[in-house]
């Protein structure tokens, strides 16, 4: 067994030439979906340094570009970011290691430098990032029962207390450092807790816990310490409390909020943003109160409150600190298609302050309609004055920054409205995407004809010229117009494409292949109002060219939606709702319409479009179409029967148990995909016949048993029609990450072994062959002649086939694997194998390393791409090329030509906009008449020379 | 009695032209006779003879172009293909003109025996040819130029469509049914 099946970014062939390095692919970095943010200043640089889950980043302000990001390692997430003067941005989180989820805490510089961090103890299963607190030498950070304090500058730890075993119940939530001590506060028991701690060694005070008298506490409700650390502010059990501990007392003082809150309102929970003097609730309906503290025995009352927001709208509260120790509040609204804000200053003792003007930041999409987070951003004015920059999170993870209309001149922008950019970071959370060729104009036909012969340069010359002269004479709109046009014309090769991305933030792209740029966006609301964002299935694509539709079906659990959107503009050509659950959406393999199969929880199976003739070609393949649900748990397959009522209904037919405590993952090989050939020719040319099986269901699981045993890595190989299983495999000892790839008859999958010199990422690779009975011999061969494959005997019963034999290896690869990819071609003739033994000298000796990574293998060249989810490819017309689309936290995409471009000659200096590399494919430029010419021109010498030699022989003979 | 040496040149016998003296008329019918017997026997026996070697004239050029084609290495290039093809069109061009190539070597009126010594040159001529030419052919094999292995013929094995077809979602836990 030799071959090994490689279509992984990292092991492409040859990847490119140096001057070829961003013609042929593009990357996109993103940060993800927005959760904290700071705003920040390096010399005349103002940033946003903002964290998701994945990455902390610095942010321009002026232009939205990324001036720095650090991708988290892996499983490491960040719940909170603190800004800490001129030191730079303490960022909390939380980092899963070995299982166990801890605490972490990093410091990164404005310039995006880490300066240290620190991993604290395992915070548990409830996963809360670390509270902090920060004085000018010390950092404390606390999770679960411990504190821990680092020096400001080196991050070097300092001390660490842990609550004693008695009080193993508490959850510190709250750090207060204040003259030499540091109090840790926390829950003890549903009772607030303290515990004061030197603040130069972590000593304990005699008293050691201390419980504090007062209300019972809301179980994870936030303990909010104002920002002079002289009070402590939660939410009773009963929520109709607000909580009150002077710090430094043994008591909690309780205020009725029915006192304080207008009529009929109440809260919902204590807000984290720490307020001066103050504290900031959500109320039970969409308001929100600020409530005054008073100062020392002075009352606490209501210092503002904001009403819910209009019905189609949304609203978003965010609060700054500013002058003299107060805060800026900021409320922004999106009603009625606008995106307005208020400001107001709160004093340092949040006295009463009046809200600003209402001014315009912009137009309102119906993503901000949907929801939104902001963060604002207060800053002095020449004249005195406060201004604000608002960066805003939308429902479809759009971040963009607005600001006045006025300010928006003068920070450079367009004025757009008072938006000066705007971010796609629902791009890093791509779940599903197809490529498909932009309709091809016959643009390159006009050009060829205009194209000098033989390489004449002045007409060309001319033609260049004119063409600048053209484009200097149009006007902005008209040259972005042309831009634009351009942009969406496809080509004859079909490497114009157009990426339909499918998000989990509701959302739809369309992205142009070659460049990168956004066609458009389109956010899918919420099915209903107040529900959950839907998640997205698909996309699904009909029909091809011009005419081609992509399907998006939208579930919430309670409603699906199937949206019809056109590929290359991103308009809605139709949306069909539904009450009920969906448990399956698929494409039913084949159908010429591109129908989809819908199943919904109650097994019922319908088809969209609900036409008539959708129907039919359901009921006319009912016996031959199947479906397969994988939990974590099992596999469950099922087939579809008519129902007694009319209409179609699934059938359980199987069920497969997966192990216990593991996680899966999931791998098919498309039923798309082509096929060339159906044997595998070994060096001998003898021939090995593939088992190709386009209804394989690949299971990997990782299993971690209970009771000390090895963790160990499950591989499933199951027909996903019939339910047998035809292969499976147990590594012993090993564990994730693990990856999966099924090819027409090769699944390879890697996962990391714990050897003995440590972990090694290992790749298996299987190759699936079938004992056939069609004859093997020539003479037999040709006797028989080429198979039918209209004949059912021809085809692939999955009830008949026999069972394939699998030839496995391992290999040590020597980089962990995120995700592998297969390359596609239009008619599956290009390789998609780098096999290791493909000489024909003989069979290359079994090498347990695959050795390092060729450098020049690397096709994402100087880019990084971070966090690879998935890898999707597609063909072109030309058979060599295919491009590989990578998404995860960053996209990338290329072109790969597995087998090189044996289809594409060397190229010719052509003539074409800037945003178009000069295809390098058999285009006009080759010269075709001129190959037919040589061609004709050999055979009339031969016919000529042959013509007298002969007469010369003769002369010859009679001389 | 007549003197030994002395000769009438004007004595003809009746003749038109005298003899020249010495002349016999006996010896020279006697002598004329054996000679063309034995020259019509020699140049049979020549022709025969370069029938032969004509014959053998494949085997004696047999090794230059074994030795040429493995010079030409196996490796499936412009100067291998070449030399392969000429190494296969030779022989056939040669056998299929083998009449041609002996026709100087035809006598009308040679004899049975004569005709089958040709016969058996030729018959030599073509089968050293075709054994010349299953030499390249062997060459054209180690190439993988001949279509006698069963991955020749993979194209009539066609990639079987599946009668069945399925599809798969995720779910977050079992469907109860």
């Amino acid at each position: 067994m030799s071959g090994v099946a490689f279509a992984l970014l990292a092991l492409a062939p040859p990847a490119l030439f140096e001057d070829q390095a961003g013609k042929f692919d593009w990357a996109r970095e993103n940060v993800g979906s927005v959760g904290a943010a700071v705003f920040r200043s390096v010399g005349s640089q103002r940033l946003a340094v903002v964290a998701s889950e994945a990455a902390v980043a610095g942010i321009d302000l002026r232009t939205g570009g990324t001036a720095w990001r650090r991708v988290l390692p892996e499983g490491e997430s960040v719940g909170g970011l603190l800004a800490l003067g001129s030191s730079g941005v303490l960022s909390t989180g939380v980092a899963h290691r070995d299982g166990r989820a801890h605490g972490s805490v990093r410091l990164f510089s404005d310039s995006g430098a880490l300066l240290w961090d620190a991993v604290l103890d395992a915070v548990g299963d409830a996963a809360a990032p670390p509270v902090t607190a920060a004085t000018d030498v010390a950092i404390y950070a606390a999770s679960a029962t411990s504190v821990l304090a680092l020096h400001a500058a080196t991050g070097k730890e300092l001390w660490r207390w842990t609550a004693p075993a008695d009080k193993a119940g508490l959850r510190v939530a709250a750090l207060v450092p204040q003259g030499g001590e540091v109090r840790a506060y926390g829950v003890l028991d549903g009772r607030l807790a303290v515990a004061t701690l030197g603040a130069s060694d972590g000593a304990p005070a005699s008293k050691g816990v201390e419980l504090i008298k007062g209300e019972a506490l809301l179980g994870g409700a936030p303990l909010v310490a104002v920002p002079d650390g002289s009070r402590l502010v939660s939410l009773s059990a009963d929520k109709a409390k607000l909580v009150v501990h002077a710090v430094g007392s043994g008591k909690a003082e309780a205020h009725p909020l029915a006192a304080l809150l207008p009529a009929g309102a109440a809260a919902e929970a204590l807000s984290p943003t720490p307020l001066p003097g103050g504290a900031l609730l959500s109320l039970a309906g969409g308001g929100s109160a600020v409530v005054a503290l008073g100062k020392g025995s002075a009352p606490a009352r209501l210092a503002k409150h904001v009403a819910p927001a209009a019905a189609g709208g949304a609203q978003a509260l965010a609060a700054a600190e500013w002058k003299e120790g107060g805060a800026l509040l900021a409320l922004a609204r999106a009603e009625a298609g606008a995106l307005t804000l208020q400001t107001c200053e709160l004093a340092a003792d949040s006295a009463a302050c009046e809200w600003s003007a209402a001014e315009p930041l912009g137009e309102a999409d119906g993503e901000l309609g949907a929801g939104f987070a902001a963060w604002v951003g207060p800053y002095a004015r020449k004249d005195g004055s406060t201004g604000a920059r608002l960066l805003v999170r939308s429902a479809g993870d759009a971040l963009a920054l607005h600001v006045r209309a006025a300010a928006a001149a003068a920070e450079g922008g367009k004025g757009e409205g008072g938006r000066l950019w705007v971010r796609e970071e629902a791009l890093a959370s791509v779940s599903g995407a197809e490529l498909l060729p932009l309709p091809a104009i016959a643009i390159d036909r006009g050009a060829a004809e205009q194209r000098p012969f033989f390489g004449f340069a002045l007409p060309a010359v001319a033609d260049g010229i004119k063409s600048r002269l053209e484009a200097l004479q149009r006007s902005a709109a008209e040259a972005e117009a042309e831009a634009k046009r351009l942009l969406l014309l496809g080509d004859a090769y079909g490497s114009r494409q157009v990426v339909v991305a499918a998000t989990a933030a509701s959302k739809l792209f369309g992205l142009h292949s070659s460049t990168g740029a956004v066609l458009w966006s389109r956010h899918v609301p919420p099915l209903a109002p107040g529900a959950p964002p839907p998640l997205l299935r698909g996309p699904f694509v009909s029909g091809s060219g011009a005419t081609a539709l992509v399907h998006v079906v939208a579930t919430d659990g309670g409603r699906w939606a199937v949206l019809t959107v056109g590929p290359f503009d991103g308009s809605l050509v139709g949306e069909r709702r539904e009450e009920g659950e969906l448990v399956h959406a698929a494409q039913l393999p084949g159908s010429a319409a591109g129908t989809l199969l819908l199943v919904d929880a109650s097994l019922g199976a319908t088809t969209h479009p609900a036409t008539p003739a959708a129907g039919a070609e359901l009921a006319s393949r009912l016996s031959t179409t199947f479906f397969h649900l994988v939990s974590p748990s099992q596999v469950q397959g099922f087939g579809l029967v008519a129902a007694a009522g009319g209409g179609v209904r699934a059938s359980a037919r199987w069920s497969v148990a997966l192990p216990p405590a593991a996680s899966s993952r999931t791998a098919y090989f498309s039923h798309r995909a082509a096929v060339h050939s159906a044997v595998r020719t070994k060096g001998d040319r003898s021939v090995l016949h593939k088992y190709i099986n386009r209804n394989v269901l690949a299971v990997g699981s990782e299993v971690k048993p209970a009771g000390g045993e090895a963790p160990y890595v499950q591989l499933l190989l199951l027909d996903s029609v019939s339910g047998r299983r035809l292969h499976s495999a147990r590594h012993s000892n090993c564990a994730g990450p693990l990856s999966l790839l099924l090819g027409e008859n090769t699944l390879l999958y890697s996962y990391r072994a714990e050897g003995r010199d440590g972990p090694q990422t290992t790749l298996t690779a299987a190759e699936l062959y079938v004992n056939s009975s069609v004859a093997s011999g020539v003479l037999s061969l040709l006797a028989m002649g080429p198979l039918d494959p209209s004949l059912r005997k021809n085809q692939f019963d999955a009830f008949a086939a026999p069972p394939p034999l699998v030839l496995s290896q391992s290999y040590a690869f020597p980089t962990s694997i995120a995700a592998m990819g297969l390359t596609l071609t239009q008619k599956g003739i290009t390789p998609k194998q780098m096999s290791a033994a493909d000489k024909e000298e003989g069979l290359v000796p079994y090498s347990p390393s695959l050795g390092g990574i060729n450098a020049l293998q690397v096709v994402s060249h100087r880019h990084t791409v971070a966090r690879p989810r998935a890898i999707v490819a597609a063909p072109t017309v030309l058979e060599s090329t295919s491009l590989v689309f990578s998404y995860g936290l960053d996209l990338f995409l290329t072109r790969a030509a597995p087998a090189r471009t044996f289809d594409q000659p060397p190229p010719r200096v052509t003539r074409r906009p800037p945003p178009f590399p000069p295809p390098r494919q058999l285009n006009e430029d080759f010269n075709k008449l001129g190959l037919l010419g040589a061609c004709l021109g050999m055979l009339v010498a031969t016919v000529a020379t042959s013509m007298y030699s002969a007469r010369r022989d003769l002369n010859a003979a009679w001389a | 009695m007549p003197r030994r040496w002395a000769v009438d040149l004007a004595d003809c016998s009746g003749k038109d032209l005298c003899d020249p003296p010495g002349y016999s008329e006996t010896y020279r019918e006697e002598h004329d006779t054996k000679l063309t017997e034995k020259r019509s026997f020699d140049m049979a026996a020549l022709k025969l003879k370069k029938a032969k070697e004509t014959a053998w004239a494949p085997a004696k050029s047999f090794m230059m172009t074994a030795f040429m084609l493995w010079m030409s290495g196996s490796g499936v290039h412009p100067f291998s293909i070449m030399m392969t093809g000429y190494a296969v069109y030779n022989p056939i061009n040669s056998a299929l003109n083998v009449n041609k190539q002996f026709k100087p070597f035809a006598d009308p009126k040679a004899d049975a025996t004569m005709r089958g010594a040709l016969l058996m040159a030729k018959a030599t001529f073509v089968v050293l040819n075709l054994l010349a030419m299953s030499g390249a052919l062997y060459k054209m094999n180690t190439m993988g130029l001949l279509p006698n292995t069963p991955s020749d013929w993979a194209s009539f094995l066609v990639v079987p469509p599946p009668v069945q077809v399925s599809t798969g979602s995720q779910i977050s836990a079992p469907l109860a049914h």
